[in-house]
Protein backbone atom coordinates (compact mmCIF):
# COMPACT_ATOMS: atom_id res chain seq x y z
CA UNK A 1 0.00 0.00 0.00
CA UNK A 2 3.12 2.11 1.18
CA UNK A 3 6.26 1.82 -0.21
CA UNK A 4 9.48 3.71 -0.02
CA UNK A 5 11.74 2.93 -3.01
CA UNK A 6 15.13 3.99 -2.51
CA UNK A 7 14.65 7.51 -1.31
CA UNK A 8 17.55 9.34 -1.48
CA UNK A 9 16.97 12.49 0.59
CA UNK A 10 19.15 15.42 2.46
CA UNK A 11 18.35 19.44 4.10
CA UNK A 12 21.87 20.06 2.49
CA UNK A 13 23.99 18.57 -0.28
CA UNK A 14 26.76 17.46 2.35
CA UNK A 15 24.60 15.59 4.76
CA UNK A 16 21.92 13.10 3.66
CA UNK A 17 19.59 12.00 5.93
CA UNK A 18 18.34 9.58 3.83
CA UNK A 19 20.42 7.68 0.84
CA UNK A 20 19.14 4.62 -1.18
CA UNK A 21 16.33 3.77 1.70
CA UNK A 22 13.67 1.66 1.31
CA UNK A 23 10.78 0.53 3.56
CA UNK A 24 7.35 -0.70 3.06
CA UNK A 25 3.64 -0.78 4.81
CA UNK A 26 2.03 -3.49 2.83
CA UNK A 27 -1.00 -3.52 4.80
CA UNK A 28 -3.12 -1.87 7.38
CA UNK A 29 -2.53 -1.85 11.01
CA UNK A 30 -0.37 0.37 13.53
CA UNK A 31 2.92 0.90 12.90
CA UNK A 32 5.11 2.47 15.53
CA UNK A 33 8.03 4.17 14.22
CA UNK A 34 10.93 4.33 16.17
CA UNK A 35 14.28 6.02 16.31
CA UNK A 36 16.68 8.26 18.11
CA UNK A 37 16.38 12.25 18.19
CA UNK A 38 17.34 13.62 14.59
CA UNK A 39 17.27 10.48 12.82
CA UNK A 40 14.89 11.46 10.45
CA UNK A 41 10.96 10.54 11.80
CA UNK A 42 9.90 13.65 11.30
CA UNK A 43 11.58 13.89 7.72
CA UNK A 44 10.36 10.47 6.85
CA UNK A 45 6.61 11.81 7.34
CA UNK A 46 7.16 14.50 5.14
CA UNK A 47 8.47 12.84 2.46
CA UNK A 48 5.59 10.43 2.81
CA UNK A 49 3.17 13.53 2.69
CA UNK A 50 5.09 14.63 -0.27
CA UNK A 51 6.23 17.88 1.57
CA UNK A 52 9.61 17.46 0.70
CA UNK A 53 11.19 16.59 -2.35
CA UNK A 54 13.89 13.66 -2.65
CA UNK A 55 17.00 13.96 -4.30
CA UNK A 56 16.28 10.30 -5.56
CA UNK A 57 13.59 7.44 -5.18
CA UNK A 58 10.23 8.06 -4.71
CA UNK A 59 7.05 7.52 -1.66
CA UNK A 60 4.36 5.58 -3.61
CA UNK A 61 0.99 5.08 -1.94
CA UNK A 62 -1.52 3.21 -3.88
CA UNK A 63 1.05 3.32 -6.42
CA UNK A 64 0.69 6.89 -7.16
CA UNK A 65 4.10 8.69 -6.28
CA UNK A 66 3.08 11.43 -3.12
CA UNK A 67 5.50 13.99 -4.60
CA UNK A 68 2.76 14.47 -7.51
CA UNK A 69 0.40 16.10 -4.29
CA UNK A 70 -3.23 15.20 -6.18
CA UNK A 71 -6.13 16.21 -4.25
CA UNK A 72 -7.76 12.78 -4.66
CA UNK A 73 -4.53 10.89 -2.86
CA UNK A 74 -4.20 13.63 -0.54
CA UNK A 75 -7.79 13.48 0.61
CA UNK A 76 -6.45 10.02 1.55
CA UNK A 77 -3.85 10.66 4.08
CA UNK A 78 -3.94 13.03 7.07
CA UNK A 79 -0.76 14.25 9.24
CA UNK A 80 -0.77 14.96 12.85
CA UNK A 81 2.28 17.28 13.17
CA UNK A 82 4.41 17.12 16.22
CA UNK A 83 4.01 21.14 16.31
CA UNK A 84 0.98 22.32 14.82
CA UNK A 85 -0.92 25.65 14.76
CA UNK A 86 -4.92 25.87 15.01
CA UNK A 87 -6.49 28.75 13.68
CA UNK A 88 -8.23 31.30 16.29
CA UNK A 89 -12.14 30.10 15.59
CA UNK A 90 -14.59 27.59 17.50
CA UNK A 91 -13.58 24.28 17.61
CA UNK A 92 -16.71 22.87 15.08
CA UNK A 93 -16.05 25.75 12.66
CA UNK A 94 -12.39 24.74 12.52
CA UNK A 95 -13.79 21.15 11.31
CA UNK A 96 -16.54 22.01 9.41
CA UNK A 97 -13.65 23.96 6.93
CA UNK A 98 -11.48 20.99 7.27
CA UNK A 99 -14.49 18.39 6.81
CA UNK A 100 -14.75 20.17 3.37
CA UNK A 101 -11.84 18.36 1.76
CA UNK A 102 -11.92 14.97 2.85
CA UNK A 103 -14.77 12.51 1.47
CA UNK A 104 -15.16 10.77 4.43
CA UNK A 105 -15.31 12.83 7.17
CA UNK A 106 -17.50 11.95 10.11
CA UNK A 107 -19.05 14.73 11.97
CA UNK A 108 -20.45 12.07 14.38
CA UNK A 109 -16.70 10.36 14.74
CA UNK A 110 -15.38 13.50 15.75
CA UNK A 111 -17.72 14.76 18.19
CA UNK A 112 -17.27 11.02 19.91
CA UNK A 113 -13.49 11.76 20.21
CA UNK A 114 -14.11 15.31 21.72
CA UNK A 115 -16.44 14.08 24.42
CA UNK A 116 -14.00 11.07 25.37
CA UNK A 117 -11.43 13.93 25.44
CA UNK A 118 -14.08 16.10 27.47
CA UNK A 119 -14.18 18.85 25.12
CA UNK A 120 -16.88 20.81 23.57
CA UNK A 121 -17.47 21.73 20.21
CA UNK A 122 -18.39 25.10 21.05
CA UNK A 123 -15.10 25.73 22.60
CA UNK A 124 -13.06 28.78 21.04
CA UNK A 125 -9.45 27.06 20.04
CA UNK A 126 -7.44 30.16 21.20
CA UNK A 127 -8.49 29.06 24.74
CA UNK A 128 -7.15 25.88 24.78
CA UNK A 129 -4.23 24.80 25.97
CA UNK A 130 -1.58 22.73 24.06
CA UNK A 131 -2.82 19.54 25.28
CA UNK A 132 -6.27 19.76 24.56
CA UNK A 133 -5.13 21.44 21.13
CA UNK A 134 -3.51 18.51 20.09
CA UNK A 135 -7.03 16.51 21.37
CA UNK A 136 -8.49 18.59 18.45
CA UNK A 137 -6.42 17.86 15.96
CA UNK A 138 -6.12 13.81 16.81
CA UNK A 139 -10.38 13.96 16.94
CA UNK A 140 -10.31 15.51 13.13
CA UNK A 141 -6.90 13.70 11.99
CA UNK A 142 -9.51 10.61 13.43
CA UNK A 143 -12.82 11.60 11.99
CA UNK A 144 -10.97 12.66 8.42
CA UNK A 145 -11.44 8.71 7.99
CA UNK A 146 -8.23 8.43 5.80
CA UNK A 147 -6.37 5.91 4.54
CA UNK A 148 -3.15 7.32 5.83
CA UNK A 149 -2.86 8.69 9.30
CA UNK A 150 0.97 9.78 10.17
CA UNK A 151 0.81 11.17 13.78
CA UNK A 152 4.38 12.26 15.12
CA UNK A 153 4.20 11.79 18.72
CA UNK A 154 0.83 12.32 19.24
CA UNK A 155 0.94 11.67 23.32
CA UNK A 156 3.09 14.50 24.01
CA UNK A 157 1.49 17.12 25.71
CA UNK A 158 -1.59 14.36 26.62
CA UNK A 159 -2.26 13.85 30.18
CA UNK A 160 -2.60 10.10 31.76
CA UNK A 161 -6.05 9.66 31.18
CA UNK A 162 -5.94 11.41 27.44
CA UNK A 163 -3.59 8.75 26.58
CA UNK A 164 -5.45 5.85 28.00
CA UNK A 165 -8.16 7.66 25.74
CA UNK A 166 -6.18 8.13 23.32
CA UNK A 167 -4.87 4.66 22.43
CA UNK A 168 -8.59 3.65 22.80
CA UNK A 169 -9.74 5.55 19.89
CA UNK A 170 -6.89 4.71 17.43
CA UNK A 171 -7.45 1.19 18.27
CA UNK A 172 -10.86 1.65 17.62
CA UNK A 173 -9.79 3.53 14.09
CA UNK A 174 -7.56 0.80 12.78
CA UNK A 175 -8.42 -1.88 10.26
CA UNK A 176 -7.24 -3.88 7.52
CA UNK A 177 -7.53 -1.07 5.01
CA UNK A 178 -5.77 1.77 6.74
CA UNK A 179 -1.87 2.23 7.85
CA UNK A 180 -1.67 4.47 11.01
CA UNK A 181 1.84 5.43 11.44
CA UNK A 182 3.11 6.36 14.88
CA UNK A 183 6.36 8.38 15.47
CA UNK A 184 7.24 7.98 19.56
CA UNK A 185 9.83 8.42 21.86
CA UNK A 186 6.79 7.19 24.64
CA UNK A 187 7.19 3.56 23.32
CA UNK A 188 5.27 2.33 26.81
CA UNK A 189 2.56 4.47 26.02
CA UNK A 190 1.73 2.59 23.02
CA UNK A 191 3.42 -0.81 22.65
CA UNK A 192 -0.27 -2.30 23.55
CA UNK A 193 -1.20 -0.62 20.41
CA UNK A 194 1.50 -1.33 17.81
CA UNK A 195 0.74 -4.47 15.24
CA UNK A 196 4.00 -3.42 13.54
CA UNK A 197 7.48 -2.04 14.82
CA UNK A 198 10.01 -0.48 12.85
CA UNK A 199 13.16 0.70 14.60
CA UNK A 200 15.12 3.08 12.47
CA UNK A 201 18.88 4.23 12.62
CA UNK A 202 20.84 6.77 10.28
CA UNK A 203 19.79 5.48 6.58
CA UNK A 204 18.85 2.05 7.86
CA UNK A 205 16.03 -0.11 9.23
CA UNK A 206 17.44 -1.92 12.39
CA UNK A 207 14.30 -3.40 13.54
CA UNK A 208 11.35 -4.22 10.54
CA UNK A 209 8.82 -6.78 12.77
CA UNK A 210 5.61 -7.30 13.67
CA UNK A 211 4.67 -7.45 17.40
CA UNK A 212 3.36 -10.75 17.06
CA UNK A 213 7.08 -12.03 15.20
CA UNK A 214 9.18 -10.22 18.11
CA UNK A 215 7.15 -12.12 20.65
CA UNK A 216 8.16 -15.07 19.34
CA UNK A 217 11.96 -14.18 18.37
CA UNK A 218 13.28 -12.24 21.87
CA UNK A 219 12.55 -13.14 25.26
CA UNK A 220 11.89 -9.87 27.86
CA UNK A 221 12.59 -10.72 31.40
CA UNK A 222 13.35 -9.87 34.84
CA UNK A 223 16.78 -11.82 36.38
CA UNK A 224 18.03 -12.42 39.50
CA UNK A 225 21.81 -10.78 39.74
CA UNK A 226 23.28 -13.91 38.32
CA UNK A 227 21.39 -14.84 36.05
CA UNK A 228 22.16 -13.36 32.92
CA UNK A 229 21.14 -15.61 29.80
CA UNK A 230 24.37 -16.00 27.39
CA UNK A 231 22.35 -14.92 24.45
CA UNK A 232 21.42 -11.80 26.05
CA UNK A 233 20.95 -8.92 23.56
CA UNK A 234 20.70 -5.92 26.01
CA UNK A 235 20.62 -6.08 30.04
CA UNK A 236 20.04 -2.73 32.37
CA UNK A 237 19.57 -3.08 36.09
CA UNK A 238 16.63 -3.21 37.74
CA UNK A 239 14.52 -3.61 41.21
CA UNK A 240 15.68 -6.96 41.50
CA UNK A 241 18.45 -7.74 39.18
CA UNK A 242 18.07 -6.74 35.74
CA UNK A 243 16.06 -6.21 32.89
CA UNK A 244 17.10 -8.54 29.94
CA UNK A 245 16.25 -9.14 26.17
CA UNK A 246 17.51 -12.30 24.62
CA UNK A 247 17.08 -14.52 22.03
CA UNK A 248 14.14 -16.44 22.47
CA UNK A 249 14.75 -19.93 22.30
CA UNK A 250 11.54 -21.13 24.70
CA UNK A 251 9.33 -21.25 21.29
CA UNK A 252 6.79 -19.32 23.57
CA UNK A 253 5.73 -15.88 22.45
CA UNK A 254 7.14 -13.82 25.11
CA UNK A 255 5.64 -10.67 26.53
CA UNK A 256 7.66 -7.57 24.28
CA UNK A 257 9.01 -4.90 26.05
CA UNK A 258 9.38 -2.24 23.06
CA UNK A 259 11.50 0.12 25.36
CA UNK A 260 14.29 -2.69 25.81
CA UNK A 261 13.87 -3.79 22.60
CA UNK A 262 14.48 -0.50 20.83
CA UNK A 263 17.58 -0.61 23.14
CA UNK A 264 19.01 -3.79 22.27
CA UNK A 265 18.35 -2.54 18.69
CA UNK A 266 20.33 0.54 19.07
CA UNK A 267 22.90 -1.39 21.25
CA UNK A 268 22.99 -4.46 19.41
CA UNK A 269 22.25 -3.58 15.63
CA UNK A 270 23.60 -6.33 13.82
CA UNK A 271 22.93 -9.22 16.11
CA UNK A 272 18.77 -8.21 16.49
CA UNK A 273 18.77 -7.64 12.76
CA UNK A 274 19.76 -11.38 12.36
CA UNK A 275 17.46 -12.80 15.11
CA UNK A 276 14.60 -10.93 13.48
CA UNK A 277 15.72 -12.27 9.54
CA UNK A 278 16.28 -15.95 10.57
CA UNK A 279 13.24 -18.45 9.05
CA UNK A 280 12.15 -15.72 6.92
CA UNK B 1 -14.43 17.92 -6.49
CA UNK B 2 -14.54 20.50 -8.64
CA UNK B 3 -12.49 23.27 -9.62
CA UNK B 4 -14.85 25.81 -8.18
CA UNK B 5 -15.90 23.94 -4.95
CA UNK B 6 -12.00 23.19 -4.97
CA UNK B 7 -10.96 26.57 -5.28
CA UNK B 8 -14.19 28.17 -2.66
CA UNK B 9 -13.45 25.58 0.10
CA UNK B 10 -10.21 26.52 -0.19
CA UNK B 11 -10.95 30.20 0.31
CA UNK B 12 -13.09 29.32 2.79
CA UNK B 13 -10.46 27.62 4.99
CA UNK B 14 -7.70 30.49 3.91
CA UNK B 15 -9.95 32.76 5.16
CA UNK B 16 -11.01 31.00 8.29
CA UNK B 17 -7.62 30.58 9.39
CA UNK B 18 -5.80 33.65 8.37
CA UNK B 19 -8.09 36.50 8.51
CA UNK B 20 -6.74 38.14 11.87
CA UNK B 21 -3.41 37.47 10.22
CA UNK B 22 -3.58 39.38 6.85
CA UNK B 23 -5.75 42.40 8.27
CA UNK B 24 -2.57 42.63 10.98
CA UNK B 25 -0.37 42.34 8.12
CA UNK B 26 -2.04 45.66 6.76
CA UNK B 27 -2.16 47.61 9.61
CA UNK B 28 1.76 46.71 10.52
CA UNK B 29 2.50 47.85 6.80
CA UNK B 30 0.26 51.26 7.05
CA UNK B 31 1.90 52.07 10.48
CA UNK B 32 5.62 51.27 9.33
CA UNK B 33 4.38 53.70 6.20
CA UNK B 34 3.01 55.92 8.80
CA UNK B 35 6.26 55.96 10.48
CA UNK B 36 8.10 56.65 7.86
CA UNK B 37 6.49 58.97 6.47
CA UNK B 38 6.62 61.05 9.59
CA UNK B 39 10.18 60.89 8.92
CA UNK B 40 9.87 62.13 5.24
CA UNK B 41 7.52 65.11 6.36
CA UNK B 42 9.94 65.95 8.87
CA UNK B 43 13.12 66.38 5.73
CA UNK B 44 9.74 68.42 3.44
CA UNK B 45 9.55 70.79 6.09
CA UNK B 46 12.55 71.13 6.84
CA UNK B 47 13.14 72.04 3.02
CA UNK B 48 9.83 74.22 3.07
CA UNK B 49 11.95 76.48 5.65
CA UNK B 50 15.03 76.41 4.02
CA UNK B 51 16.18 79.29 2.23
CA UNK B 52 16.06 77.98 -1.17
CA UNK B 53 12.28 76.50 -0.94
CA UNK B 54 10.17 76.04 -3.02
CA UNK B 55 7.15 76.55 -1.17
CA UNK B 56 5.69 73.48 -1.77
CA UNK B 57 5.23 70.15 0.04
CA UNK B 58 5.66 67.29 -2.10
CA UNK B 59 5.59 65.29 0.96
CA UNK B 60 3.57 61.82 1.11
CA UNK B 61 4.54 60.32 -2.05
CA UNK B 62 5.96 57.38 0.37
CA UNK B 63 2.52 57.03 1.85
CA UNK B 64 1.43 55.58 -1.47
CA UNK B 65 4.80 54.03 -2.98
CA UNK B 66 6.25 52.07 0.10
CA UNK B 67 2.80 50.28 1.39
CA UNK B 68 3.09 48.75 -2.57
CA UNK B 69 6.15 47.98 -2.42
CA UNK B 70 6.30 46.52 0.97
CA UNK B 71 2.92 45.12 0.92
CA UNK B 72 3.87 43.22 -2.45
CA UNK B 73 7.02 41.77 -0.86
CA UNK B 74 6.03 40.50 2.11
CA UNK B 75 2.56 38.93 0.92
CA UNK B 76 4.73 37.22 -1.43
CA UNK B 77 6.90 36.17 1.13
CA UNK B 78 4.47 35.44 4.03
CA UNK B 79 1.62 33.60 1.65
CA UNK B 80 4.42 32.17 -0.57
CA UNK B 81 7.72 32.27 0.95
CA UNK B 82 8.22 31.04 4.79
CA UNK B 83 6.00 33.41 7.29
CA UNK B 84 3.77 30.80 7.97
CA UNK B 85 4.46 28.72 11.24
CA UNK B 86 5.33 25.31 10.59
CA UNK B 87 2.38 23.65 11.79
CA UNK B 88 0.25 25.99 9.72
CA UNK B 89 2.21 25.00 6.84
CA UNK B 90 2.14 21.65 7.45
CA UNK B 91 -1.97 21.45 7.42
CA UNK B 92 -2.28 23.78 4.63
CA UNK B 93 0.14 22.04 2.02
CA UNK B 94 -1.35 18.42 3.48
CA UNK B 95 -4.35 19.95 2.51
CA UNK B 96 -5.97 18.06 -1.07
CA UNK B 97 -6.43 20.93 -3.17
CA UNK B 98 -4.50 21.51 -6.11
CA UNK B 99 -1.31 22.75 -5.82
CA UNK B 100 -2.64 25.39 -8.87
CA UNK B 101 -5.59 26.21 -6.87
CA UNK B 102 -3.35 27.46 -3.75
CA UNK B 103 -1.10 28.98 -6.48
CA UNK B 104 -3.75 31.19 -7.63
CA UNK B 105 -5.46 32.13 -4.48
CA UNK B 106 -2.66 33.44 -2.91
CA UNK B 107 -1.74 35.61 -5.97
CA UNK B 108 -5.02 36.90 -5.64
CA UNK B 109 -4.31 37.50 -2.19
CA UNK B 110 -1.64 39.46 -2.50
CA UNK B 111 -3.68 41.13 -5.04
CA UNK B 112 -6.49 41.93 -2.73
CA UNK B 113 -3.72 42.68 0.26
CA UNK B 114 -1.61 45.38 -2.26
CA UNK B 115 -4.82 47.14 -3.27
CA UNK B 116 -5.95 47.19 0.27
CA UNK B 117 -3.09 48.37 1.71
CA UNK B 118 -2.25 50.99 -0.86
CA UNK B 119 -5.80 52.26 -0.41
CA UNK B 120 -5.43 52.69 3.55
CA UNK B 121 -2.13 54.93 3.10
CA UNK B 122 -3.70 56.83 0.15
CA UNK B 123 -6.58 57.73 2.90
CA UNK B 124 -3.97 58.51 5.00
CA UNK B 125 -2.17 60.75 2.61
CA UNK B 126 -5.37 62.38 2.02
CA UNK B 127 -5.68 63.15 5.75
CA UNK B 128 -1.62 64.03 6.10
CA UNK B 129 -2.35 66.56 3.35
CA UNK B 130 -5.53 67.83 4.93
CA UNK B 131 -4.08 68.09 8.02
CA UNK B 132 -1.01 70.34 6.75
CA UNK B 133 -3.37 72.50 4.68
CA UNK B 134 -5.33 73.33 7.74
CA UNK B 135 -1.68 74.18 9.39
CA UNK B 136 -1.52 77.19 6.19
CA UNK B 137 0.88 74.69 4.04
CA UNK B 138 0.30 74.57 0.42
CA UNK B 139 0.62 71.66 -0.83
CA UNK B 140 1.43 69.90 -3.96
CA UNK B 141 -0.60 66.56 -4.31
CA UNK B 142 -3.39 64.80 -7.21
CA UNK B 143 -4.77 61.59 -8.05
CA UNK B 144 -2.57 58.73 -6.81
CA UNK B 145 -1.29 58.30 -10.13
CA UNK B 146 -0.73 62.04 -10.80
CA UNK B 147 0.93 62.02 -7.84
CA UNK B 148 3.17 59.07 -8.43
CA UNK B 149 3.33 60.27 -12.11
CA UNK B 150 4.74 63.65 -10.59
CA UNK B 151 7.29 62.25 -8.15
CA UNK B 152 8.97 60.35 -11.11
CA UNK B 153 9.09 63.63 -13.67
CA UNK B 154 10.18 66.01 -11.41
CA UNK B 155 10.40 69.52 -12.79
CA UNK B 156 13.91 71.44 -12.50
CA UNK B 157 12.48 73.99 -10.73
CA UNK B 158 11.36 71.37 -7.88
CA UNK B 159 15.02 70.94 -7.22
CA UNK B 160 15.64 74.49 -7.90
CA UNK B 161 19.33 73.69 -8.08
CA UNK B 162 20.10 71.86 -11.35
CA UNK B 163 20.98 73.90 -14.73
CA UNK B 164 17.97 73.67 -16.69
CA UNK B 165 19.78 74.54 -20.39
CA UNK B 166 19.66 70.99 -20.86
CA UNK B 167 16.24 70.36 -20.03
CA UNK B 168 16.18 66.07 -21.70
CA UNK B 169 19.09 65.18 -19.86
CA UNK B 170 18.15 66.48 -17.22
CA UNK B 171 14.86 64.77 -16.97
CA UNK B 172 16.60 61.37 -17.86
CA UNK B 173 19.38 61.63 -15.19
CA UNK B 174 16.25 62.86 -12.90
CA UNK B 175 14.31 59.17 -13.63
CA UNK B 176 17.31 57.12 -13.34
CA UNK B 177 18.31 58.87 -10.43
CA UNK B 178 14.60 58.49 -8.91
CA UNK B 179 14.53 54.92 -9.94
CA UNK B 180 17.81 53.69 -8.87
CA UNK B 181 16.70 55.69 -5.30
CA UNK B 182 13.38 53.57 -4.93
CA UNK B 183 15.46 50.50 -6.59
CA UNK B 184 17.88 50.99 -3.45
CA UNK B 185 15.25 51.99 -0.85
CA UNK B 186 13.12 49.02 -1.94
CA UNK B 187 14.96 46.56 -3.52
CA UNK B 188 18.15 46.25 -1.66
CA UNK B 189 16.10 45.67 1.83
CA UNK B 190 14.13 42.73 0.02
CA UNK B 191 17.08 41.27 -1.24
CA UNK B 192 18.95 41.18 2.54
CA UNK B 193 15.23 39.53 3.74
CA UNK B 194 15.73 37.16 1.87
CA UNK B 195 19.50 36.57 2.42
CA UNK B 196 18.75 37.06 6.04
CA UNK B 197 15.76 33.97 6.14
CA UNK B 198 18.11 32.10 4.07
CA UNK B 199 21.76 32.24 5.42
CA UNK B 200 20.78 32.14 9.02
CA UNK B 201 18.15 29.37 8.59
CA UNK B 202 21.04 27.36 6.96
CA UNK B 203 23.31 28.15 10.21
CA UNK B 204 25.38 30.79 7.95
CA UNK B 205 25.80 33.14 10.81
CA UNK B 206 28.66 34.95 9.68
CA UNK B 207 27.22 34.68 5.75
CA UNK B 208 24.42 36.57 7.24
CA UNK B 209 26.60 39.26 9.55
CA UNK B 210 28.89 39.47 6.22
CA UNK B 211 25.47 40.41 3.79
CA UNK B 212 24.02 42.66 6.54
CA UNK B 213 27.46 44.99 6.96
CA UNK B 214 27.58 45.28 3.55
CA UNK B 215 24.40 46.00 2.62
CA UNK B 216 24.46 48.77 5.47
CA UNK B 217 28.16 50.11 3.71
CA UNK B 218 26.65 50.48 0.11
CA UNK B 219 23.26 52.10 2.09
CA UNK B 220 25.20 54.68 3.54
CA UNK B 221 27.27 55.59 0.65
CA UNK B 222 24.18 55.05 -1.53
CA UNK B 223 22.43 57.71 1.19
CA UNK B 224 25.21 60.15 0.59
CA UNK B 225 25.76 59.63 -2.80
CA UNK B 226 22.46 60.38 -3.41
CA UNK B 227 21.75 63.44 -1.78
CA UNK B 228 25.42 64.71 -3.03
CA UNK B 229 24.13 63.77 -6.97
CA UNK B 230 20.68 64.62 -6.62
CA UNK B 231 20.28 67.84 -4.48
CA UNK B 232 23.84 69.09 -4.50
CA UNK B 233 25.08 70.54 -7.66
CA UNK B 234 27.63 72.72 -5.86
CA UNK B 235 29.88 70.81 -3.36
CA UNK B 236 31.20 73.31 -1.59
CA UNK B 237 31.73 72.99 2.40
CA UNK B 238 29.29 75.50 2.68
CA UNK B 239 26.47 74.56 0.39
CA UNK B 240 27.34 70.63 2.26
CA UNK B 241 27.22 72.27 5.67
CA UNK B 242 23.57 73.94 4.51
CA UNK B 243 22.17 70.65 3.47
CA UNK B 244 23.95 68.73 6.23
CA UNK B 245 20.84 67.84 8.20
CA UNK B 246 18.74 66.95 5.03
CA UNK B 247 21.17 64.22 4.74
CA UNK B 248 21.43 62.99 7.83
CA UNK B 249 17.22 62.74 8.03
CA UNK B 250 17.48 60.97 4.74
CA UNK B 251 19.88 58.53 6.49
CA UNK B 252 17.71 58.53 9.33
CA UNK B 253 14.96 57.55 6.96
CA UNK B 254 16.42 55.02 5.09
CA UNK B 255 18.22 53.32 8.13
CA UNK B 256 14.67 53.16 9.74
CA UNK B 257 13.20 51.55 6.94
CA UNK B 258 16.13 49.15 6.75
CA UNK B 259 16.02 48.68 10.72
CA UNK B 260 12.60 47.67 10.75
CA UNK B 261 13.24 45.15 7.80
CA UNK B 262 15.78 43.53 9.69
CA UNK B 263 14.05 43.56 13.01
CA UNK B 264 11.24 42.17 11.26
CA UNK B 265 13.32 39.62 9.66
CA UNK B 266 15.22 38.30 12.73
CA UNK B 267 11.83 38.06 14.52
CA UNK B 268 10.78 35.62 11.98
CA UNK B 269 13.63 33.38 12.40
CA UNK B 270 12.21 31.64 14.97
CA UNK B 271 9.23 30.26 12.42
CA UNK B 272 11.32 29.93 9.81
CA UNK B 273 13.93 27.62 10.86
CA UNK B 274 11.86 24.61 10.03
CA UNK B 275 9.63 26.42 7.30
CA UNK B 276 12.27 27.23 5.07
CA UNK B 277 12.79 23.35 4.85
CA UNK B 278 9.61 23.28 2.51
CA UNK B 279 11.37 25.28 0.07
CA UNK B 280 14.15 23.62 -1.01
Amino acid sequence: MLKIDNLTFGYSRKKLNYEDFSLSFPKGGIYGLLGQNGVGKTTLFYLIMGMLTPKKGEVAYKGVNTLDAKPDLLSEMFIVPEEFDLPPVKIQTFAKHLSRFYPRFSNEEFLHCLSEFSLSPDESITKLSMGMRKKVYISLALATNTNLLLMDEPTNGLDIMSKTKFRQLVSSYASDERIIIISTHQVKEVENLLDHVMIIEPNRVVVDASLADIADKFSFAEVGQNELPENCLYSEPSVGGFSVVAENQTGNPSLVDLELLYKAAIMNSEQVNNILNQNQ
Amino acid sequence: MTFKQQYTAYAKWDLAMHLKFYLSFVLVVVGVTVFLNALDLGRELMDYFSPDRDNCITAGIELVAIPVFLSTYFAIGCILHPYRTKGDRILTMSLPVSRWIKLLHNFLTIVVMVVVTAFAAAIIAEASYKCLEMFGFEVSRGPVLSTIWKHYTVTPSNLGVYDSSSPAIYYVWNIVRVSVTYLMVYLVPMTMFFFVNTFVYRGNVIWTILIIILLFILLFFFGIGDNVLGYYSDLSKEFIMKHLPRTILDLVFLLALWLTMLIWGLKRYRYMQVVNRFSH
